[in-house]
């Protein structure tokens, strides 16, 4: 995962040329205290694919595990008679209905519960309106959007006075439409600063296209539920910023671990620790970034595309919250975007994947042959990893990172 | 009545984001040139340097307090007036401001400046600079934490921590060096007119308790 802001919005911050883009992150520390190995990161004379060994072995280690989620979410449904059948009929009620609850959570069926809808309903508010608190909080930091986008002083008033307006329309709920064409207005205008700036800023589009989505006299509705269609859009534009910045992360290493150095700790998150294992010590901190930068792709890949979109917003949820309030602090506090955007995507009865040709295969054959449907699936599903995660990490190998110096 | 819910199609969302992003654009243009320039503009010759003195005008201390700028290389010859204006008109005031131009803006040195008024018993409570639009104050520090340095030593403060309240708006970063004996106070792009501040630096330095032994202006790019 991104520590985001992680790095993220941490990485993220925040870049037109490298120096642009080393200001923009200067709230968060990120001084390469050694260099890489940046040769890691190129093509090889001599190695396979001209490819780094232990980057090819990462590689395929995410995608054996994303392939090992697809998998079991195209073969969910087998798991749930099993689990309805075997283990929900011999239970009774509160019990059976809190597993049957969870079981339903995590294979992204709608949750029949009044607390979950209740939570629902709390989460669209909040992804609706906390996006103006972050505003104000940029307005009057001299910043644009989020704290680690420093506005010039000569402009800085003009688009301060912007912001404070669009906040206001967002919290009086007032021509939401309009709203999102600004929110996502602004966020082209970002890339004037550098496609890596946009790229850190995606999840503020999330809320853009909600805003864009809702109807213009917004301010006489309730806005409680997200629709089928919104869910699908906001769902799939914020997997792709994770998706985006996981190989940003690559492309930008130095940067990536420059975080790490100043913040050691990050460095021991398991499920990267688990992408690391079997690699070249001498290599430590290279395969530290390809591993931390394919678990974003590799979450950001399932919830773009929709599968177990729940899980992996929970874990965004709870690594964000863990970001902006243990590990980086207030100057993290933009991270109410992608948390306000996972709690509406996650709390929503309207998920599905944008694999439903697989999935209606899958449900076609199941009166024949297991062994075809299950081979159907294992192949779909080491197809659509490999494909996710392999031509992208090999085209970046012939990525010129000189303007990054 | 709400009435029938009427939405934004996808075309009116896509024009007026494009039209935003255009207004956006036509403002960073025109109120921020420096950026679309291709090549930085060349520092001027000289730069304004006003110090405030709360005891400029008493008799003697202007003559004290050349003396003492006299001593320093790079303002021998420097042209010096003194202006009073605000408070400082008021009767029974003495204080106003040495409005010096400087010429040798590469040799300026605000450490060596302090010291050397303190030396002849004086202090001026502000020292602001101006003339120029991009630049940086790079100090030379003997006890700075080095980049490398992880538990032994504390390292240099976050941005936004060194500033409180309007102190130090015009900061916009600082770094150090590899060597770890360089710390680079990265000045925000200044308005023509604008002027920092150097004693609000001096503030929060005084605040981290660290003081370099030279504070120069560099005005060339990185």
């Amino acid at each position: 995962m991104k520590a985001r802001l992680r790095f993220s919005l941490v990485s993220t911050l925040v870049v037109l040329l490298p120096r642009l883009a080393a200001a923009h992150e200067r709230f968060v520390k990120h001084d390469l205290k050694k260099p890489m190995q940046d040769a890691f990161f190129m093509q090889q004379d001599g190695k396979p694919f001209g490819m780094d060994p232990n980057m090819i072995q990462i590689g395929l280690l995410v995608t054996l595990v994303l392939a090992a989620f697809f998998v079991f979410f195209f073969l969910r449904e087998g798991l749930d008679e099993f689990l309805r059948y075997k283990i929900l009929a011999p239970l009774r009620g509160a019990v059976q209905r809190f597993v049957h609850n969870l079981a339903c959570f995590i294979m992204d069926k709608p949750v029949r519960n009044k607390w979950f809808y209740a939570a629902g309903e709390w989460s669209v508010i909040m992804f609706l309106r906390s996006p103006a608190l972050v505003l104000m909080y940029s307005a009057t930091n001299d910043s644009l959007v989020m704290p680690s986008y420093p506005l010039e002083p000569s402009s800085a008033v003009i688009f301060k006075f912007i912001q404070v307006l669009l906040a206001i329309l967002i919290l009086t709920q007032t021509l939401l439409p309009l709203c999102g064409a600004l929110v996502i207005g602004t966020w082209l205008y970002t890339f004037r600063w550098g496609p890596l700036v946009a790229i850190d800023a995606i999840p503020v589009v999330t809320a853009g296209i909600l805003y864009a989505m809702s109807p213009w006299q917004s301010h006489k509705l309730a806005i409680t539920r997200m629709n089928a269609q919104q869910t699908r859009v906001i769902r799939f534009v914020f997997g792709l910023g994770f998706f985006v910045l996981g190989w940003a992360k690559i492309y930008n290493h130095d940067l990536t671990v420059g975080v790490a150095d100043n913040y050691p700790w990050i460095m021991n998150d398991p499920m990267v620790g688990f992408f690391k294992i079997g690699t070249d010590a001498a290599f430590q901190r290279e395969t530290w970034v390809m591993s931390f930068a394919l678990a974003e792709v590799m979450s950001g890949f399932m919830m773009m595309m929709g599968v177990f979109t729940r899980l992996w917003g929970t874990i965004m949820i709870i690594m964000f919250t863990k970001l902006t309030l243990v590990d980086f602090g207030w100057d993290e506090i933009p991270h109410l975007y992608p948390i306000g955007a996972a709690l509406a995507v996650v709390t929503s009865n309207h998920l599905r994947s944008e694999f439903g040709i697989v999935e209606r295969i899958e449900r076609a054959w199941r009166s024949g042959s297991p062994a075809m449907r299950w081979g159907m699936v294992a192949v779909s599903s080491a197809v659509i990893a490999f494909l996710a995660v392999m031509p992208i990490m090999y085209l970046l190998t012939f990525t010129d990172r000189a303007y990054l110096r | 009545m709400t009435g029938r819910l009427r939405f934004a199609t996808p075309t009116l969302v896509l024009v007026m984001s494009i039209a935003w992003m255009a207004l956006c654009f036509g403002i960073d243009y025109t109120f921020n040139p420096q950026l679309w320039a291709g090549a930085p503009p060349a520092p001027p010759t000289s730069v304004p340097l006003s110090l405030h003195f709360h005891h400029l005008r008493c008799k003697g201390c202007e003559d004290e307090i050349r003396k003492a700028l006299g001593t320093l290389p790079w303002l021998q010859g420097a042209t010096m007036s003194v202006r009073a204006s605000g408070d400082d008109t008021a009767a029974g005031n003495f204080a106003g401001w040495l409005d010096i131009s400087v010429q040798n803006i590469p040799q300026i040195d605000f450490i060596a400046l302090d010291q050397a008024l303190r030396q002849e018993g004086f202090v001026a409570s502000q020292i602001e600079l101006g003339g120029l639009r991009h630049f940086r104050l790079e100090g030379k520090a003997r006890h700075l934490c080095s980049p490398t340095a992880k538990d032994d030593c504390e390292p240099l403060p976050d941005v936004g921590t060194v500033r409180r309240g309007e102190r130090l708006k015009w900061l916009d970063s600082l770094t150090t060096d590899a060597s770890g004996s360089t710390i680079i106070f990265h000045v925000r792009y200044q308005d023509p007119n604008q002027r920092i501040d150097v004693k609000e630096l001096f503030a929060a330095m005084d605040d981290y308790g660290m003081l370099p032994y030279s504070l120069n202006v560099i005005a060339t790019a990185e």
